[in-house]
C-alpha cells in the first residue's frame, strides 16, 4: 500500500462525512419522496380509477336493474300476444329513453323476428334479430343480464356496447330478448371528465384491450394488446406499470371491472411526478456541493492539525530505528507544552523515551550479569553433572555392595540354620556327656579305694626300703674304710716307691760303690711296686665292693625314690582323682551350663535369624533404595544436564539479547 | 754292652727319659708360685728342702696340651749345667738301663723343637722312650733363665 498520509485521508474523511451523508440523504429523501410521490399518485389514480368502477359499475347496474325492470313489465310481456302492446311498449321504451339519457336506444327482438325499437331507426334489409349475437347470448345467459363486448354500431357508426336479457312471455315461455345500446361517448365523457394530475386522464379497453373509452378519440376502438404494456394489463387483474408512448414517459394504473371485465386505467404523464423530484433534486445537488466545499475547507485545518502527528512520526520512527537518543531541538518540544492529545503523546513519548533508555541499560547490565552467571551455572552444573556421575558410581558400588550384603546376608541365615542342627545336636552330645560323666565319677570312686590301699601298700615297702637303705649304707661306710686305709697303703707304697727311685738316682750316683745299694733299692722298689698293686687290687675290689654297694645304695635309692615317687604318684593320683571328681562335678555344672547356653543359642540363635532377615530384608531395601537413588541420580544428572543445556541456552540468549540492545543508540 | 740308665716318666701319654745321673731327685708335684715376666713354659718356683727351684712345663717347651696335675704327677729335680730346674711329668716310676743299640739318632724324624730337647730315641720292651737333652732345655732358656 502507498503511504497516504493522514491528511488526505481527514480529507477524504471529511469530504466523505460531509459528502456522504448529504449525498445518502440527498438521494435517500430523493427516492422516498418519489417514491411517496409514487404511491401517492398511484393511490390517487386507483381511487379515481376506482371510483370509476364504481361508477361503471352503478352504471351498469342502473342500466341492468333498468332493463331488468323493463323486460318483466307488463307491456313487454304482452307486446308478444298482440300488437297493442307495441305502441305502449314504445311508449314505455320511450319514458325509458327519456329517463336514461346514457342509453343511445332500447329494443326488443322478437322470437317471430321482429324489432321494436327506440329510437327508431331503419333496419337494413333482411335483419333478423334473432341472428344478432346480442340475441343469442340473452338467450344463452337464460334470464340473466349479458352485456356484450363493444362494438361498432352499425347505425351510428361509434362504439356502443349493449346489454341484453331474454324475456319470457306470460306463459313463461322465451319470447324475445330485450337490450339496450349505450354509446359508449357517455362513458367516454364520463371518464372523460375525471382528471388525474394536471394532464393526466383514464381510459378504458374491453377484456380484449380494445380501448372504449379515451381522452383521444382517434384511440377509442383500437387495441392495446399491441403493446408491451397493454398486454400486461389484459392479463392483469390489477396494477401499475410505467410505459412510453410517442416518447412520453406515462405511468398507468388500472383495474379490471367486474361487470364487464373491462380494463379501466388511469394514466398520467411521469413528467409531472418528476417535474416535484427534479426539484428536489437540485435542492439536493446544492445542499452536496455546499457540503463539499465546507469539507474543503474543513481539510485545509486538517492538514494543519497533521503536522504535529508528522513530527511525531519522524521520531517515532527515530525510535523504530533503536535511536532512543532525545534531540532538544525537535519541534516535538513545543508540543509538550499542548494541552490536547498531541501534548500527552508528545509527553509520553518523552517520558517512554527514557524510560526505556533507563530500562535498555539497566537490561544491558542485567544481561552481563545473567551472561556471567550462566556461564559460573554452565560450570557449577557440569561440575554438579560430574559430582552426579562420581555419586552415581558410588551408588553403584553401593548397590553392588548391598546386593552382596543381602546374599551374603542370606547365606548368613542358611549358616544360622546350620548352626542350629549343630546346637541340638550337641545337645545330645551333652546329655551323652553327662552320661559318661556319670560313668566316669563311679569309676573315680572305685579307683579312689583302690589307690587307698595301693597307699597302704606303699608305705609298707617304703619302711621295708629304708631298712635295707640302711643297712647298705652300713656296708658302705664299712668299704670306704677300708678303701681309705688302702688308700693309706698305697700312698705309703708310692712314698716307697719314689724312695726307692731316688735311691736308684743316688746309688746311680754313687756309682760302683752305690750298686750292692742300688740293687737294694731295686728290691725296694719292687716291693713297693707289689704292695702298689695289691694295693691296686684291694682297691680294685674295695671300688667294685663299692661301686656295688654304691650301685645297691643307688639301686635303694632309686627303689626308695620310686616307692616315693610311687607314693607321690599315688599321692598325685589321688589328688587327681578327688581332681577329677571336682573335674567332673565342674564338668556336670558345666555341662548343666553348657546346656543352658546351648538353649540359649538356640533361642539366640533364632534371634539371629530373624535379625539376619531383617537385615536381608534391609539390604533389599537398600539394594531398591539404591536402584532408587540411581534412578533419582540418572534423572538429577539428566536434570543437570539439561540445566547445563538450559544455561548455555541461557548464556546465548544473553548474547543475543546483548546484540539487539547493542542495536540501541542512546 | 754299653748302656745308660734313665729315669723314664711319662708326659702325654708319652715316654720320656733323662739320664739318671743328671737326676737330682723325683719329688711329688708341689704347686709353685708363679713369676712375672717369664716365659710361658716356666710354670712358677718352688722351695724344694729350701732351694728354689724353677718349675718347667714340659707340655708348653713341646707344645702338647696342657692339663693338670693328677696324682701321679712328679716334678723331677734335674741338674742342668749348674743349675737345678724341676720339670713337671706325669709319671715317674721307673729307672731303667737302655742299650746304647736301642737307641737312635733323632735327627732324621723328630721336628725342630723336639730335635733339640730330644737326644735320642730308645727302643725297650717295644716301648719308645724320648730321651731328653737337659742341657738344650737350659740353652734355650738361658737368658731367661738368668732372669730366674
Amino acid at each position: 500500500m502507498k503511504f497516504i498520509s493522514l491528511k488526505w485521508k481527514l480529507v477524504a474523511i471529511l469530504l466523505l462525512v460531509a459528502v456522504l451523508p448529504t449525498i445518502a440523504l440527498g438521494g435517500l429523501t430523493y427516492l422516498m419522496t418519489s417514491n411517496i410521490l409514487q404511491s401517492q399518485v398511484n393511490k390517487t389514480i386507483e381511487e379515481t380509477i376506482s371510483q370509476v368502477n364504481v361508477a361503471y359499475d352503478s352504471f351498469f347496474e342502473k342500466i341492468g336493474d333498468s332493463l331488468q325492470y323493463v323486460s318483466s313489465s307488463r307491456h313487454v310481456k304482452e307486446t308478444f300476444n298482440n300488437k297493442e302492446d307495441e305502441t305502449e311498449m314504445i311508449k314505455e321504451f320511450k319514458e325509458y329513453i327519456g329517463k336514461y339519457t346514457d342509453v343511445q336506444c332500447i329494443y326488443l327482438g322478437m322470437e317471430d323476428g321482429r324489432l321494436l325499437a327506440y329510437p327508431e331507426f331503419d333496419l337494413p334489409e333482411g335483419y333478423d334479430p334473432r341472428q344478432r349475437q346480442w340475441y343469442q347470448s340473452a338467450k344463452e345467459n337464460q334470464g340473466n343480464l349479458f352485456w356484450t363486448e363493444p362494438y361498432v354500431d352499425v347505425f351510428t357508426g361509434e362504439f356502443v356496447i349493449s346489454a341484453a336479457i331474454e324475456i319470457k312471455d306470460s306463459n313463461g315461455n322465451p319470447a324475445g330478448v330485450l337490450a339496450v345500446d349505450i354509446n359508449l361517448q357517455k362513458l367516454t365523457e364520463l371518464m372523460s371528465s375525471v382528471k388525474i394530475g394536471k394532464s393526466g386522464f383514464t381510459f378504458a379497453a374491453d377484456s380484449k384491450g380494445i380501448t372504449i373509452t379515451h381522452s383521444d378519440k382517434e384511440r377509442i376502438g383500437k387495441g392495446i394488446g399491441e403493446y408491451e404494456w397493454g398486454k400486461q394489463i389484459i392479463n392483469n387483474t390489477s396494477g401499475s406499470l410505467e410505459y412510453s408512448i410517442d416518447n412520453i414517459e406515462k405511468y398507468v394504473v388500472y383495474q379490471t371491472n367486474k361487470t364487464t371485465g373491462w380494463k379501466i386505467a388511469g394514466v398520467i404523464e411521469k413528467k409531472e411526478l418528476t417535474s416535484e423530484l427534479s426539484r428536489i433534486k437540485n435542492t439536493m445537488y446544492i445542499i452536496c456541493i455546499i457540503s463539499a466545499l465546507l469539507a474543503l475547507l474543513g481539510s485545509l485545518f486538517a492538514g494543519k492539525m497533521i503536522n504535529p502527528i508528522k513530527v511525531l512520526a519522524k521520531i517515532i520512527d527515530r525510535l523504530a530505528k533503536y535511536d532512543l537518543s532525545f534531540d532538544e531541538n525537535s519541534e516535538a518540544v513545543k508540543y509538550l507544552k499542548r494541552k490536547d492529545e498531541i501534548g500527552l503523546i508528545t509527553k509520553s513519548l518523552a517520558t517512554m523515551q527514557n524510560n526505556i533508555v533507563s530500562l535498555i541499560k539497566d537490561i544491558s547490565n542485567i544481561a552481563q550479569q545473567v551472561a556471567s552467571s550462566s556461564e559460573e551455572l554452565t560450570a557449577t552444573s557440569q561440575q554438579s553433572a560430574t559430582a552426579a556421575d562420581e555419586v552415581a558410581r558410588t551408588i553403584e558400588e553401593i548397590a553392588r555392595g548391598a546386593g552382596d550384603q543381602a546374599k551374603n546376608t542370606e547365606e548368613g541365615a542358611v549358616h544360622i540354620n546350620e548352626l542350629g542342627q549343630l546346637i541340638e545336636k550337641d545337645q545330645d552330645y551333652i546329655e551323652a556327656l553327662n552320661n559318661t560323666a556319670n560313668e566316669v565319677s563311679t569309676l573315680k570312686d572305685e579307683g579312689l579305694e583302690g589307690l587307698k590301699k595301693l597307699l597302704e601298700k606303699t608305705d609298707l615297702s617304703n619302711e621295708a626300703a629304708k631298712d635295707i637303705l640302711g643297712i647298705i649304707i652300713n656296708t658302705n661306710e664299712s668299704a670306704k674304710k677300708i678303701e681309705n686305709a688302702s688308700q693309706m697303703i698305697k700312698s705309703i707304697s708310692e712314698q716307697t716307691n719314689l724312695l726307692a727311685l731316688n735311691a736308684a738316682i743316688e746309688a746311680a750316683r754313687a756309682g760302683d760303690t752305690g750298686r750292692g745299694f742300688a740293687v737294694v733299692a731295686e728290691e725296694i722298689r719292687r716291693l713297693s711296686e707289689q704292695s702298689n698293686s695289691f694295693t691296686g687290687e684291694i682297691s680294685e675290689v674295695i671300688r667294685e665292693l663299692t661301686d656295688k654297694t654304691q650301685y645297691a645304695v643307688e639301686t635303694m635309692q632309686k627303689a626308695s625314690e620310686i616307692v616315693i615317687s610311687q607314693a607321690k604318684s599315688v599321692e598325685e593320683s589321688n589328688e587327681k582323682f578327688e581332681g577329677i571328681a571336682a573335674a567332673i562335678e565342674k564338668m556336670k555344672t558345666v555341662i548343666a551350663d553348657v546346656n543352658q547356653s546351648g538353649q540359649e543359642m538356640e533361642a539366640k540363635k533364632d534371634q539371629i535369624i530373624s535379625i539376619i532377615e531383617n537385615l536381608s530384608a534391609i539390604s533389599e531395601e537398600n539394594a531398591a533404595g539404591t536402584q532408587e537413588a540411581s534412578a533419582s541420580i540418572e534423572e538429577q544428572t539428566s536434570s543437570v544436564e539439561e540445566i547445563a543445556n538450559a544455561s548455555d541456552s541461557l548464556a546465548k540468549l544473553a548474547e543475543e539479547m546483548q546484540g539487539s540492545i547493542s542495536k540501541f543508540k542512546y | 754292652m754299653a748302656s745308660i740308665q734313665v729315669v723314664v716318666f711319662k708326659l702325654d701319654n708319652e715316654f720320656y727319659g733323662v739320664d739318671i745321673t743328671k737326676v737330682r731327685e723325683i719329688g711329688p708335684y708341689i704347686e709353685s708360685v708363679k713369676v712375672p715376666n717369664t716365659p710361658e713354659f716356666v710354670e712358677g718356683i718352688i722351695n724344694f728342702r729350701g732351694d728354689i727351684i724353677p718349675i718347667i712345663n714340659l707340655r708348653k717347651v713341646f707344645m702338647l696340651e696342657d692339663s693338670k696335675a693328677v696324682k701321679g704327677t712328679r716334678i723331677i729335680i734335674v741338674n742342668a749345667g749348674n743349675r737345678q730346674l724341676g720339670i713337671i711329668v706325669d709319671e715317674a716310676s721307673e729307672v731303667l738301663y737302655i742299650n746304647n743299640d736301642n737307641i737312635e739318632s733323632s735327627a732324621k724324624i723328630v721336628t725342630e723343637t723336639k730335635k733339640r730337647l730330644i737326644s735320642g730315641i730308645g727302643k725297650e720292651q717295644g716301648r719308645i722312650i724320648m730321651l731328653l737333652d737337659l742341657s738344650e732345655l737350659v740353652n734355650e732358656n738361658s737368658d731367661d733363665m738368668e732372669a730366674v
